[in-house]
């Protein structure tokens, strides 16, 4: 039985044509699928290009979609695949860029608005220091909420590569944390 | 959930970075139309009350509007209708003789059901994995509470593993110095430890070497570092040496 507003019933009631179902599907992972494309891609206008093309694609989909598995699993699925398909197509034309970001609040106060964007800034930049494998496999942890194996299915990796990823990774972003603290 | 784990939801929610306003709108509107054209392709109405502005409206897919503007059809359409109800008769009871071998039947079930499962895969090559391929290898995708795993410590162990793994020369997560600084990509700390003869082949608890470690994180250096030191044990991420 599946919970009223859990994911998977809020995407069934959108295939049946509830389009207030889907608003709050949107609602509830918009940032997570954001945070994990802006992070990969490392470009805004490139992580708002596959957003648009992540959520059509759930629209799309969503007469065939099946609640046997979870809702997140398969929507970070169609964000892996089109974020891949985004960075072999860069990488035939020119190398990633790694791109400064503005990320003030601009409600803030000045002095706040500078603490903000240090700290959010030295985040982003941790992150960007991984390497793909390490910093995508990391993203689909922390904003997929999603376990080793799922996350080694997503990837097409084994269950070790995974692990010794995240492991990596964490090891790293602790080092260069504190090195921007 | 760690400290690395907190501080990055407290920075990420610090983080002002979103999504543009368009992108959304676009999405929203997407989904709303694509609603209203299925609603509409699965139940489409048929008004021929004359309406005020001239001919009667129809609401519906093109082909459905079409046969219904079509009145033609209807005469075939009962003909056809009576030579399936007459066929329906004179065949049915051939095929309403009980079977007397029941085992039969089970193949036809099977298959389908896999019909079934081909019919929901989406088509799209980009498309997502559907659950229903990647069910059999990970439990956890087929939306049932995944099994703890066999390698957890009891809950009462986690001390007196800790303190074994110290005495052993391992840290708290029963890592190797040779390890860690593979971990962390230190490729000058790798070759000052590998001088001062640490064990390229020690497995952390996991029974992961720190070269399976260096080549699964792509450090390439530290795995070249690792091979001259002698470390083994990295055959299943590389590909099988071509034979003369």
């Amino acid at each position: 039985m599946i919970a009223d507003e859990s994911d998977e019933a809020l995407m069934v009631s959108y295939a049946r044509g509830d389009t207030s179902a889907f608003e709050r599907l949107y609602n509830r992972h918009e940032m997570r699928v954001w945070r994990y494309l802006e992070r990969n891609v490392r470009n805004r206008a490139t992580a708002d290009e596959l957003m648009q093309e992540v959520w059509f694609a759930v629209v799309r989909d969503a007469p065939r979609y099946e609640p046997t598995a979870r809702f997140t699993t398969w929507l970070f699925t169609i964000a892996h695949n089109r974020m891949i398909d985004c960075i072999r197509a860069q990488r035939e034309h020119t190398s990633l860029e790694v791109l400064g970001y503005e990320v003030a609040d601009p409600q803030a106060s000045p002095v706040s608005a500078a603490i903000t964007r240090d700290q959010a800034t030295a985040l982003n930049r941790a992150v960007g220091q991984l390497g793909l494998e390490q910093r995508e496999a990391f993203l689909l942890q922390m904003e997929g909420e999603l376990g080793v194996e799922e996350i080694a299915a997503i990837t097409g990796t084994s269950f070790e590569t995974t692990k010794s990823r995240l492991r990596y990774a964490r090891t790293r972003l602790r080092e260069l944390l504190q090195e921007y603290a | 959930m760690s400290d690395l784990d907190e501080d990055y939801r407290r920075l990420s929610d610090l983080d002002a970075s979103r999504p543009s306003e368009s992108v959304r709108r676009a999405v929203l509107d997407h989904a709303r139309h694509m609603a209203e054209l299925r609603t509409t392709q699965e139940h489409p109405t048929f008004d021929e009350r004359p309406t005020a502005q001239g001919p009667p409206t129809y609401i519906g897919s093109r082909r459905t509007v079409a046969l219904a503007k079509n009145t033609r059809w209807r005469p075939a359409a009962f003909g056809m209708l009576a030579a399936a109800a007459l066929a329906g008769i004179l065949v049915a009871p051939r095929f309403l003789v009980p079977s007397s071998t029941p085992a039969r039947v089970a193949p036809a079930a099977s298959t389908s059901a896999a019909v079934k499962d081909q019919a929901v895969a989406p088509t799209e090559a980009l498309a997502p994995r559907p659950p229903s391929v990647a069910a059999p290898e990970t439990g956890a995708l087929t939306g049932r509470a995944a099994a703890p795993r066999a390698e957890a410590p009891a809950p009462a162990a986690p001390q007196a593993l800790a303190k074994s793994r110290l005495a052993a020369g391992l840290d708290a997560d029963g890592h190797t110095p040779l390890m860690l600084a593979v971990l962390s990509g230190n490729a000058p700390q790798v070759d000052a430890l590998l001088a001062r003869g640490a064990d390229p082949n020690t497995v952390d608890a996991d029974g992961t070497t720190p070269l399976q470690a260096a080549v699964s994180n792509s450090q390439s250096a530290i795995a070249a570092a690792l091979r001259r030191a002698g470390a083994r044990g990295a055959r299943s991420t590389e590909p099988a040496p071509i034979p003369n």
